[in-house]
């Protein structure tokens, strides 16, 4: 079970893996829209959620989320952090 | 035909001379497919019309048995030897270090096998003594031979004839090729098709699809995969061969790439490899030489791939 502060670590880390450095962990904010801010394409996003999937050890389904609203590095730890523990 | 069982007790020895038996009264064999196309299934070769075949080899030839004598490529290697009246070396087991104590004991000539065992008994070669042994023909089969395998065994073995074919068990031997350049030359696919007309895609042997899509790339068709295998990333159409090869050329020992469902785009690229080069500098190399949608989103360091069987990498996740 992984609480929500350390979903936001974990995916700040993600992220900057994601942009091979372009963005450090350390700079990015909860409120930070994934695209629109940090400029993560959707195979980015996607990437960086396989491996939060596989970090937490749950698998988002895909038909109950609403896509459109995980905009932001919060709502995006919200979602795992209620995932993985329900 | 001269026989050399490592361990004359062994499983693997029994089922070789139950070959050579139905060989020498030309009877049939009851053989499983590898199960590449699907599930495995039982078939009946006639051995009597296998050996009407005309051969060509030595009688100095000694090949090493790296193939099951349950499949065809096994029984293929048993009949060439019988009909040759060469030598078969036959190991304790076909696994990768019981193929090389048998190698150094026994020093065959010839060898045929899948490159994924052939990077296999590389990769478990500790000592690099392996380039001792002479082979003058080395021949891959029953996966395609990306060019990074092709070059190693040059590498390795100069002096010796890199072969690598085209067969299935439906269809028997399609095609060969033996310049050490990977792929084929289209005249050797003259008398199949392609749907459509078209110029590649998924072949058709007899009128009938093999499952195998082929990509015409300068003067050779190369092997993009089985149509159960090709990753949909985002509507973009990624070949495991593709990647795997990629991760060959960052100096990856054995690279095994796979689909996994992504809620976003379907699915996404994975690789599982072994090798020391740490992941995220793997990723980095491969994002310079792939497209975006093909680098993979997830990558497993491990100590060993499993190979079937049939010695072809398990493709399954």
């Amino acid at each position: 079970m992984k609480s929500k502060a350390q979903v936001i670590l974990h995916l700040s880390q993600a992220i900057a893996d994601a942009t091979f450095g372009r963005i450090t962990a350390e700079s990015i904010k909860p409120s930070d829209r994934i695209m629109a801010d940090l400029g993560l394409d959707s195979l980015d996003y996607a990437t960086v959620m396989l491996g939060c999937e596989q970090w937490c050890g749950v698998k988002l389904n895909e038909n109950k989320v609403n896509w459109a609203e995980i905009d932001t590095v919060e709502k995006l730890a919200d979602l795992f952090a209620a995932t993985s523990q329900s | 035909m001269n026989l050399i069982f490592h361990d004359v007790d062994s499983a693997l020895a029994r089922e070789v001379t139950s070959v050579v038996t139905s060989a020498q009264t030309q009877a049939v064999v009851h053989l499983q497919t590898s199960g590449t196309t699907g599930t495995p299934r039982q078939i009946t070769k006639d051995l009597a019309k296998a050996l009407r075949r005309k051969r060509s080899g030595n009688r100095s030839d000694r090949f090493m048995l790296t193939f099951s004598p349950t499949r065809w490529a096994g029984v293929s290697v048993i009949v060439h030897c019988y009909q040759v009246e060469c030598t078969l070396i036959v190991p304790a087991s076909l696994s990768p270090l019981d193929i090389i104590a048998a190698c150094f004991a026994h020093r065959p000539t010839h060898i045929s096998l899948t490159p994924s065992l052939f990077r296999n008994l590389v990769l478990h070669d500790h000592n690099r003594e392996l380039r001792s042994v002479g082979f003058l023909q080395i021949t891959f089969g029953g996966e395609a031979a990306p060019q990074s395998v092709l070059d190693l065994a040059r590498a390795l073995w100069p002096k010796a004839r890199l072969t690598h074919t085209y067969a299935s068990t439906e269809h028997g031997d399609i095609c060969a090729v033996s310049d050490g350049r990977a792929g084929f030359p289209p005249a050797k696919f003259a008398r199949h098709c392609f749907p459509d007309g078209g110029k590649d895609g998924e072949l058709h042997i007899d009128g009938v699809p093999t499952g195998d899509f082929w990509r015409l790339e300068g003067d050779r068709y190369h092997f993009v995969g089985r149509r159960e295998e090709i990753i949909n990333v985002g509507g973009n159409k990624v070949s495991p061969a593709v990647v795997e090869e990629a991760a060959f050329q960052c100096g990856v020992k054995m690279a095994k790439a796979y689909a996994v469902p992504s809620p976003l785009l379907g699915s996404l690229v994975a690789l599982d490899f072994v090798g020391d080069i740490p992941p995220p500098e793997l990723r980095r190399q491969l994002a310079e030489k792939l497209p975006k949608f093909a680098c993979p989103a997830r990558l497993s360091q491990l100590n060993q791939l499993e190979l079937s069987e049939a010695g072809k990498l398990v493709r399954k996740p």
